[in-house]
């Protein structure tokens, strides 16, 4: 059953192949024997899956279900729910229990999906390769010494290693997309404002946004279907209509006009890597699409960007957590500032330290036109970028594509730990969150064994389009859609 | 390009963010933290450029929701999160003489 699609699994749950408990059974099952190997799972409540499974059971034998009740799916755990702690991966939420359930997880409760568990992630999502979890990293299962990325790094590997039917991961700067590539599967981070951000960990507030982590991009549209939409409570939300994403998945991709933005091909791309990218482009026009080049000019400045951006919104939402009123409190605190002080020191790691301290030093006063001012500027002209790509011009173009990767995941062992090689990592995802425009994330094939894969984006509110061209290649061309079809490697 | 930041410069940063930081790892901080800041020396020349700065990624007036009570009492659930509390009161340590 781990070898299907979500939508593979949707249909046999329908056609009473196996029930929901069994399917649940047989993903639990996976991670107890797969877990401590690969470190998906932070935490599981298994009487709660098996519960939420049952209800599922009853609503399909009633005829009443959706495409998504009774799918076991796994969520980062970032992600509020009340069945588990909500850890954020840091000592600092070790213990927290969250008191309501993040708007997407109730919606996915709604539709009738089953909660399997909370995946690791980098600590408070800040890193690519889940090295900076408090819990320790999860472990790639193509090849366990190898980086499974991050920060949704155990959403990808629970689905990848088959000990889930798909996952929720958050993306605030290419952490649906990276884990994704890596892993050999198909992650979409919706445009901003698309997916409710109320019960997400609060950390890059104008950069962040939820979304699925899955074998294909049907099985993405089917979990956008159910999470996307205006939410009352998150002002930030969009009152823009969520389309039918299932619906416009056949429809022909004849005629559309891909961009390639030659900034994003000035890179040095292992050249098996270069040769899979190559391939699909001809797999694209093969089916009609128009592939021509671009420029997006003010790509330079999204790794500053991003990082001033980042850094200062880190720093200001990481503030609440002083040891008063929930998370780590140091041993006998000498003083209040004592207090703060040692809570925050002794249970943040050095990741979030460091952005910590950086975002607080773009926010002095002396710095804060030089940096946080000109980044906003740099923002407005890399969103101006796509705008002019994607124009109703002659020269204009529906979608873009672009590398996702250089190289197949390296060693953890090697993972960045500084922030130009975590620059480096993020450097095709995180001009997509500064514009807050869509993007997902597709397999391309296997180079010496390990996944790689290729990004589309799109103009903003484009999921539709985005996932009908990612639909309709991976259903022309299969090699598009990576199974692992061995056993963990020891 | 090293940007050459100082233990002093640093230690504002951590007194004014409340965070406390070991001997050890202010000594990596420094590094990694100049190696960072040179990066983003690169917007410098925005600075003085004529360009809108952009907050959010689209330009849309948020509006407020209907003045409504949508939200129960979980205040019990809240306290129970807390590291030391008495009388539905956060504990710290003692603040005015």
């Amino acid at each position: 059953m781990h070898n299907l699609t979500l939508s593979q699994l949707a249909k046999g749950l329908a056609n009473k192949e196996f029930s929901s408990v069994e399917l649940t059974q047989h993903f639990l099952k996976r991670s107890k024997e797969q877990n401590s190997q690969l470190n998906a799972f932070i935490n599981q409540n298994e009487t709660a899956a098996l519960e939420q499974a049952a209800a599922a059971d009853k609503t399909l034998a009633a005829g009443a279900g959706t495409a998504l009740t009774g799918i076991p799916l796994a969520y980062k755990d970032n992600i509020c729910t009340t069945t588990e702690p909500t850890t954020a991966a840091s000592k600092m939420l070790e213990n927290y229990r969250s008191p309501f359930v993040a708007t997407l997880v109730e919606k996915l409760n709604a539709a009738g999906a089953v909660n399997l568990g909370k995946t690791n992630l980098d600590e408070f999502a800040l890193g690519t390769s889940t090295a900076t979890s408090y819990f320790g990293a999860s472990k790639n299962p193509f090849d366990l010494e190898a980086s499974p990325g991050g920060s949704s790094g155990g959403s990808a590997v629970a689905v990848a290693a088959g000990l889930a039917a798909a996952s929720l991961g958050t993306d605030t700067g290419g952490s649906i997309r990276q884990p994704a590539v890596l892993n050999g599967l198909t992650g979409l981070k919706p445009t901003y404002g698309r997916v409710s951000r109320l019960g997400l960990v609060a950390v890059g507030t104008s950069l962040e946004q939820a979304g699925p982590i899955a074998r294909t991009a049907e099985d993405c549209a089917l979990i956008l279907q159910a999470i996307a939409g205006k939410d009352e409570a998150d002002v930030t939300t969009s009152s823009q209509p969520v389309e039918d994403y299932a619906s416009q998945l056949a429809n022909p991709i004849k005629g559309i006009k891909i961009g390639l933005p030659k900034e994003y091909f000035a890179v040095d791309l292992q050249p098996e890597v270069a040769a899979l990218l190559e391939a699909a482009k001809q797999n694209l026009q093969a089916l009609g699409a128009e592939l021509v080049e671009v420029s997006l000019p003010h790509t330079h400045y999204a790794a500053a960007a991003y990082q001033v951006l980042g850094c200062a919104e880190i720093s200001t939402n990481l503030s609440r957590y002083d040891g008063v009123r929930f998370g780590y409190r140091c041993e006998n605190p000498e003083d209040l500032d004592d207090l703060y002080s040692r809570s925050r020191g002794e249970a943040f790691g050095a990741e979030v330290k460091k952005r910590i301290l950086l975002g607080s030093h773009y926010l002095l006063e002396e710095n804060y036109a030089k940096y946080f001012i000109s980044a906003q500027k740099a923002r407005r002209l890399i969103s101006e970028d796509f705008a002019q790509v994607f124009g109703s011009g002659s020269g204009q173009v529906d979608l873009l594509l672009t590398p996702a990767c250089l190289a197949p995941a390296a060693k953890l062992s090697e993972t960045p730990v500084d922030a130009k090689a975590h620059a480096q990592a993020d450097f095709f995802f995180q001009a997509a969150n500064l514009a807050g425009i869509p993007a997902l994330a597709l397999p391309l094939g296997l180079v010496a064994g390990l996944p790689v894969g290729m990004q589309l984006l799109g103009p903003a509110f484009s999921e539709a389009k985005l996932l009908n061209l990612g639909h309709q290649l991976q259903t022309a061309h299969p090699e598009h859609i990576i199974f692992l079809d061995k056993s963990v490697k020891g | 390009m090293p940007m050459n930041l100082t233990s002093q410069h640093l230690q504002r940063l951590a007194g004014l963010t409340q965070l406390g930081l070991t001997s050890a790892e202010e000594a990596q901080l420094l590094t990694q933290i100049d190696a960072a800041l040179s990066l983003s020396e690169s917007l410098a020349d925005l600075a003085t450029q004529a360009v809108e700065p952009l907050v959010y990624p689209f330009d849309t007036k948020q509006t407020p929701r209907a003045d409504e009570v949508t939200e129960v009492d979980t205040s019990e659930q809240a306290f129970k999160l807390a590291p030391a509390v008495e009388d539905k009161h956060f504990l710290v340590p003692q603040v005015v003489e």
